[in-house]
């Protein structure tokens, strides 16, 4: 049952991924560009522009010219490109989880004491930061920790190896900014899944059984939270790219962003179709994800 | 949104006994408005910003809207004749923030009405037109969501250099999904209640059902939705034109930040917070607006407790 659920899941998710990268495909060579000619140099002969033409296939018809990508796709165009990735996605997990922590630490100050001052400050400080640029949040944070305090590095791990050196410390300030914008879209989700949760009746019975405050909340309000919280990550990583790509500008980072900026500059289209069927593959994969772990721990689910 | 409202009697002839009474009822909504707090708020936080971006730089026109680069005042901090001090290039840093403050306002609520409406069409759509419409839209969003908006918007602008019109239909073009699906979510919800049944049992044509029965039943969720669709816009505008794309010159509040990066680093504060603080301002004035009127247009509606 779970098989041909997941079986089903993984198709859709790779037609998707396929249609993206039909759609990016199709736009890079609507461009009004020769791309041979940008490729082969200024001073390039035409003969060394037809060279390039034909080494690069840009004479083939484009149906073939798709398929023939898809193959330098599987045969390490693949692997090059998520090499590419990597710092971005490592950025993204260690924020994902920091961010997730620091939500639901803000829900539980919440819950705990509807209505308190730290109710509504920690209503008020999700609200503010919903509204506030992420690479803001960013400089700000440099600003403070880097500039007057001079406790973290200004930037974030940067091919510098004296920077790859000390990784965790120049990361806190990347992932910390990314997290607080985590925070922002989450936290709204968070608070009203544990809402829900304490209106039910199991809270009821744990509470009239006599569970203390912090247990009811560790073992029984939150277990049940975190089922819509899963989904709202899933399907909240598109957003958290967009400000992925702006912060690792921020802070001079390599990564998806400096790659398909840095290809775009170079009208090198080849390597960035690659990124961004990369980006596709991690939010169709992250909303997957998110899905299968849904129905898991959640055994009233039906799959369809 | 509210003139659909106060016109409806007007423009219903067929009607006339009914007419005092809906004119009763929108004075009954402008009475209700009057009492938002959230409305008078972000109204008024809203309109201070438009002034100070669209008249500000007339009335305040010191250096406003010059480029001459003036490295001899380079950072100077904030002083009379420089209320927030000046920038890398020595000007003056009020006056930027004044014409800073055009493009992202008009490009924002330009992008936020194109999606608003395509989502608004796509989602009524989706909701009355039946199971095979429904489940085509509903995957055309799932795929617009699973893309980062940022990236289409960085090959546009990388590849064309799209002036801003082209941006802001770009931008709305990855917007429209969160207000398709909220629209969506309530048509299905409203489609088969007694007041629609009976608009279509009366032979009322499609148009004039959707447009007069339904429509006026989604606005709280089209306000709400818009708000997040306008904040959702402009962050994504400030992105793209932050890493050096995106909006094209002259300056705005976003652009600000890459040419001021440099005070950061050298500990100017006059030159960091600024912007950022207007960006957050209007995008909580937009909320509080949307909030307000959502209240008073549909007081069952989480009451009054958050306004």
């Amino acid at each position: 049952m779970i098989a041909q659920y997941l079986a089903r899941r993984l198709l859709e998710a790779a037609l998707a991924v396929l249609v993206v990268a039909l759609l990016v495909f199709g736009l890079f060579h609507l461009m009004p560009y020769n791309v041979a000619a940008i490729l082969a140099g200024p001073r390039a002969t035409e003969a060394q522009v037809a060279a390039t033409a034909a080494a690069l296939g840009l004479n083939l018809p484009l149906p073939l010219q798709f398929l023939r990508w898809l193959g330098d796709l599987a045969s390490g165009g693949m692997a090059l490109a998520v090499q590419m990735a990597m710092p971005t996605l490592e950025l993204l997990l260690l924020a994902s989880a920091v961010g997730l922590a620091l939500a639901l630490g803000l829900a539980e100050l919440q819950v705990r004491a509807p209505g308190s001052v730290w109710d509504r400050l920690a209503a008020t400080a999700a609200y503010v930061l919903y509204t506030l640029p992420s690479f803001w949040v960013g400089f700000i944070l440099i600003y403070f920790f880097a500039i007057e305090l001079l406790w973290l590095p200004a930037t974030g791990p940067t091919l510098d190896p004296a920077s790859q050196r000390a990784w965790p410390l120049y990361m806190v300030l990347p992932v910390l900014t990314l997290a607080l914008t985590t925070i922002a879209t989450w936290s709204g989700g968070v608070r009203a899944a544990i809402e829900e949760s304490l209106r039910s009746d199991y809270v009821r019975t744990a509470r009239a059984k006599g569970a203390s405050e912090r247990r009811l909340f560790r073992r029984h309000i939150l277990r049940n939270a975190l089922l819509p919280v899963i989904t709202t990550a899933g399907m909240s990583l598109p957003g958290l790219f967009n400000n992925i790509i702006a912060i690792e500008y921020l802070f001079a980072m390599p990564g998806l962003g400096a790659g398909l900026i840095g290809a775009l500059i170079a009208f090198d289209f080849g390597t960035a179709v690659d990124l961004v069927v990369v980006i596709a593959v991690v939010t169709v994969l992250g909303s997957l994800v998110a899905d299968v772990c849904y129905v898991l721990a959640d055994p009233r689910i039906q799959y369809r | 949104m509210t003139r659909g409202l106060s016109k409806a009697p007007a423009s219903s002839p067929e009607l006339p006994p009914d007419a005092p009474d809906a004119r009763r009822g929108a004075l009954r909504f402008l009475r209700r408005l009057g009492r938002q707090r959230a409305f008078w708020v972000g109204g008024g936080l809203l309109a201070f910003l438009l002034v100070f971006s669209f008249l500000g730089p007339l009335i305040f026109a010191y250096h406003a809207g010059e480029t001459e680069i003036r490295v001899a005042q380079q950072f100077l901090p904030p002083s009379l004749a420089h209320p927030l001090g000046t920038n890398v290039l020595g000007q003056d840093e009020l006056a930027q923030m004044m014409i800073g403050g055009q493009a992202p306002i008009l490009a924002g609520f330009e992008a936020t009405a194109i999606a608003a409406a395509i989502g608004i069409l796509l989602g009524m759509a989706a909701g009355y037109g039946g199971a095979a419409a429904d489940s085509l839209l509903m995957r055309a969003s799932d795929v617009v969501l699973s893309v980062p908006q940022v990236v289409p918007i960085l090959l546009l602008d990388a590849l064309l250099q799209p002036g801003t019109q082209v941006l802001v239909l770009v931008v709305a073009l990855t917007a429209w999904p969160p207000m398709a699906r909220a629209v969506r979510a309530r048509t299905l919800a409203l489609r088969s209640l007694p007041f629609m049944e009976a608009a279509r049992a009366g032979g009322a044509p499609l148009g004039r059902t959707l447009r007069r029965h339904l429509l006026p039943n989604l606005l709280d969720d089209i306000l709400v939705t818009g708000a997040q669709v306008f904040a959702n816009v402009v962050l994504v505008m400030a992105i793209t034109t932050f890493v050096g794309l995106g909006l094209p010159p002259p300056w705005n509040w976003a652009s600000m930040f890459a040419g001021d990066m440099n005070g950061v680093l050298g500990g100017q504060w006059w030159v960091v917070f600024p912007p950022g603080i207007a960006f957050s301002l209007l995008l909580l004035s937009v909320s509080l607006l949307s909030e307000g009127l959502r209240h008073a247009l549909n007081p069952a509606y989480g009451g009054q407790a958050a306004a």
